[in-house]
């Protein structure tokens, strides 16, 4: 993964717990860069073990870690990062959601490695979807999304609720959420 | 944008303004003809009709916004600016039919914050323009660089803080009065040394090479070996003591801590360590082993007997006089606390009532307890705490000393007391009452004469009596001390005594059975050794009522590897049975109880007193009805024997 995610989790966890317990999380995950480039890549293990350690030292459980994570990757990191991108992805949930796929190709081009998730949005009503998420990267992400689609609520004001319809691994190829919000969004 | 409706160009008028929202297009006189949506948004005042230049400058190529310019550079690209905002196009002009110009393009920003600045959105950027994508990289280049700025200044705050810790140690090192090192991987020299070395060997740190301080070892002690947690590397690191030779011929004791190193792919980098002067400390544990030995030897002689205890009150330590008296060894009472030293204390105590507490013994004063087991013995205890208020209580001492004998001693001067005081009454009474006889009657001269005689011999007694108590008394003081050491020949002494001595009656034949030119020669005060045989020549005549004779001869013996000389008495008396014998030396003590013997019963107490104070010792064999023999001995002269009492007594 590129260091912005490494980096991501590290601003995470520094500013909710300290920087005491994100040294005590890379020593439990035995990473021992001192910090990441947001545009360099480096081994997915590494984030997994951030992520293991992190369960570990705010004993929390992983799902946790990563729904948390997902919300402060949209209202941290991509807003503070990318908020142009994101703004004009979409002017509300829906049309951001609805336009996922845009904003993945253009992610894709300005990390050449990275191997960025696919969405679809198949819209039900006004205010509901359901989201389809392909990945290639090893099963258990979907708390992550859900943690960015909680994001994405709270950075449009729009209260979203979130079901897993359907768990990649269990005979399927790819993972479905349902996706409600309120009328007004 | 105009309300017209759209001219196609060549490409459908529709598709046209979706895939180039900033295009506009321009007749030959530069007059506008069509603007794109989102061209429009940003600049209001082009609009179709105006003149081009009216809201547009030319920056690049060079040259005036002219139609000829824009013929001559068709193959380049066009960089045009906003007049009114500064918002730059970046585009290229297509010859239209009919001298109509198109020109395709989109604004050029530095940051997406600029587009949003000049009113635009990445959204109004046509898909296939990068522009997005262009700025996303320039932002995602920029967080990366934003990413080693921080970095770099973590790193830098890291090294500051290394050089601070760096600081510290070499403080702390400099304090501790070390000096820290670092040996080369091939072991040839000091990569790094503390100018400090000078203060510890005399030597500086350009002399120094690590052959050359192992040349300055005369010794080394204490060597261990440990795991060290803080090396990366995984290595062990060692610690010895070292005795070494400083330049100035003193010798002096470093300690050395040091850790192999290795580089993150497990290469050695060599060793580094700290030598620190420990001599003082070392003489300062020396110092302390001595004392603790010394102690641990006082301890261990000390005929009190001691128990520590720790603050928690369980034993810690009990020293050998302590086990005897209790009668358990060191191991059985360690760790036993107080409450059950009580119950043992209690087990072996001679009485029935409960002994007192340890717990509760006042600080400044002992109890007395007799034990019946494992023997009978009579002991004070006191306990005192240990450390003072500033260093909190460390525990206890409890203190026993066996007071069995003082109390014996105690018991037999009361004893003789009470014994003296009736010997001494006894005369005094006949005294008293045949002088009040004399006062209150009128006797004739004969009975009179009778009165005074007795009056006489009672007080002869008593002034004996005192005598022999006082010398007693003044021999037992002097333990020795004020006896006038020197050659004496038995013979003479013998024979002295025999001359001075009264024979009653001529009652007794006196036989001096020894040869005056074969005397043995002892090492003794002459006059107490003539009161000996005085003493004994006197009992012999008393006990010989009905006479007989009375030998004195000499003897030789071989007694605890000296040569010893025995003078004997013997004579034909009355005699001891077993019992009298046996309490021959007791005070005041009388083979002849009824009196009809004169004597004060102290002076066969004061000869064994006389010849023990002299190193020698008495022995009496004596049979009921024929008579007693005693025989001192005394240590026979020999050259060795002079020197060494003559050296002792000097």
């Amino acid at each position: 993964m590129y260091g912005l995610v490494n980096k991501a989790m590290e601003q995470m966890v520094c500013s909710a717990h300290g920087r005491d317990m994100w040294e005590q999380i890379r020593a439990e995950a035995s990473v021992d860069m001192e910090g990441f480039i947001s545009n360099e890549s480096y081994p997915d293990d590494i984030t997994y073990r951030l992520v293991a350690a992190a369960s570990t030292s705010l004993n929390l459980p992983a799902e946790e870690v990563l729904k948390a994570f997902g919300e402060h990757w949209v209202l941290h990191t991509a807003l503070e990062s990318y908020g142009p991108m994101m703004r004009a992805t979409g002017k509300t949930l829906k049309e951001f959601l609805q336009k996922l796929p845009h904003l993945h190709t253009r992610v894709e081009l300005i990390y050449p490695n990275l191997q960025p998730p696919e969405f679809e949005c198949h819209e039900i009503s006004d205010t509901e979807l359901e989201m389809h998420y392909w990945t290639r990267r090893p099963p258990g992400l979907e708390p992550f999304v859900e943690g960015l689609l909680f994001g994405l609520g709270k950075m449009f004001s729009t209260p979203v609720s979130v079901e897993l319809l359907q768990h990649r691994g269990d005979g399927h190829d790819h993972s479905v959420f349902r996706v409600q919000w309120d009328e007004a969004a | 944008m105009s309300a017209a409706v759209k001219r196609d160009f060549g490409i459908p008028a529709n598709l046209l303004d979706t895939v180039f929202p900033f295009h506009f297009a321009i007749d030959e006189h530069l007059h506008v003809l069509q603007v794109g949506s989102s061209l429009s948004r940003i600049a209001p005042q082009l609009t179709v009709g105006t003149a081009l230049t009216a809201s547009l400058v030319l920056r690049r190529p060079h040259g005036n916004l002219t139609i000829s310019t824009i013929s001559r550079a068709v193959e380049q690209p066009f960089l045009l600016e906003l007049l009114d905002s500064g918002v730059r196009l970046r585009g290229q002009f297509l010859n239209l039919d009919g001298g109509r110009w198109l020109f395709l393009g989109s604004p050029w920003f530095d940051s997406a914050a600029d587009i949003e600045a000049a009113g635009l959105s990445l959204g109004d950027y046509p898909v296939h323009d990068p522009m997005a994508e262009l700025l996303m990289i320039g932002q995602t280049q920029r967080i990366a660089l934003n990413d080693l700025h921080d970095l770099n200044e973590r790193l830098q705050q890291q090294r500051a803080a290394v050089k601070r810790t760096e600081r510290v140690y070499r403080d702390a090192i400099a304090a501790a009065d070390a000096v820290a090192y670092h040996i080369t991987a091939d072991n040839e020299r000091f990569e790094f040394i503390d100018s400090g070395i000078l203060r510890l060997t005399g030597y500086d740190a350009g002399e120094m090479t690590p052959n050359f301080f192992r040349s300055l070892i005369i010794e080394t002690r204490n060597v261990r070996m440990s795991h060290a947690a803080t090396s990366e590397a995984g290595t062990f690191s060692d610690r010895c003591d070292h005795r070494i030779l400083a330049r100035d011929g003193s010798q002096r004791w470093l300690s050395e801590a040091s850790i192999k190193v290795a580089d993150s792919e497990g290469r050695s980098t060599g060793i580094v360590g700290i030598l620190e002067d420990v001599t003082e400390r070392r003489e300062r544990e020396a110092e302390r082993e001595r004392l603790s030995v010394e102690l641990d030897t006082i301890l261990k002689l000390s005929p009190q007997g001691f128990a520590a205890f720790d603050a928690n009150g369980r034993l810690t330590y009990c020293n050998p006089s302590f086990e005897q008296m209790t009668g358990r060894r060191r191991r059985e009472l360690e760790g036993r606390h107080m409450t059950a030293l009580n119950t043992l204390f209690n087990k072996l105590s001679a009485g029935a009532q409960p002994l007192q507490s340890i717990a509760d013994l006042p600080e400044d004063s002992a109890d007395e307890i007799t034990l019946a087991q494992p023997e009978r013995r009579t002991l004070t205890r006191s306990l005192r705490p240990m450390g003072g208020s500033a260093q909190g209580l460390n525990g206890w001492v409890l203190f026993m000393r066996d007071v069995t004998r003082e109390r014996e001693i105690d018991r037999m001067k009361s004893e003789f007391l009470s014994i003296a005081a009736h010997e001494l009454r006894t005369p005094m009474t006949s005294v008293r009452g045949f002088a009040e006889l004399l006062l209150s009657n009128d006797y004739d001269q004969e009975m009179t004469r009778e009165i005074a005689e007795t009056i006489h011999r009672q007080s002869t007694l008593l002034v004996h009596i005192v005598n022999e108590l006082l010398d007693i008394a003044r021999i037992e003081a002097g333990q020795g001390a004020d006896f006038d050491y020197e050659r004496h020949a038995v013979y003479d002494l013998v024979k002295q005594t025999v001359a001075t001595m009264r024979n009653p009656d001529e009652c007794c034949e006196v036989i001096v059975d020894l040869p005056a030119d074969e005397s043995p020669v002892i090492w003794a005060d002459g006059k107490k050794t003539m009161q000996v045989l005085a003493n004994i020549l006197s009992n012999a005549y008393k006990y010989s009522p009905d006479g007989g004779k009375i030998t004195l001869s000499v003897l030789h013996r071989e007694h605890s590897g000296r040569a010893e000389v025995g003078i004997r008495i013997s004579d034909q008396g009355i005699g001891m049975d077993e019992t009298e014998l046996k309490r021959v030396f007791e005070r005041f003590y009388r083979a002849d109880p009824s009196g009809a013997i004169p004597g004060s019963g102290l002076g066969m107490s004061l000869v064994r007193e006389i010849v023990e104070l002299q190193d020698g010792s008495v022995e009496v064999s004596s049979t009921k009805g024929a008579g007693t023999t005693v025989t001192v001995f005394l240590p026979e002269i020999t050259g060795t024997y002079v020197a060494a009492q003559q050296q002792g007594t000097a």
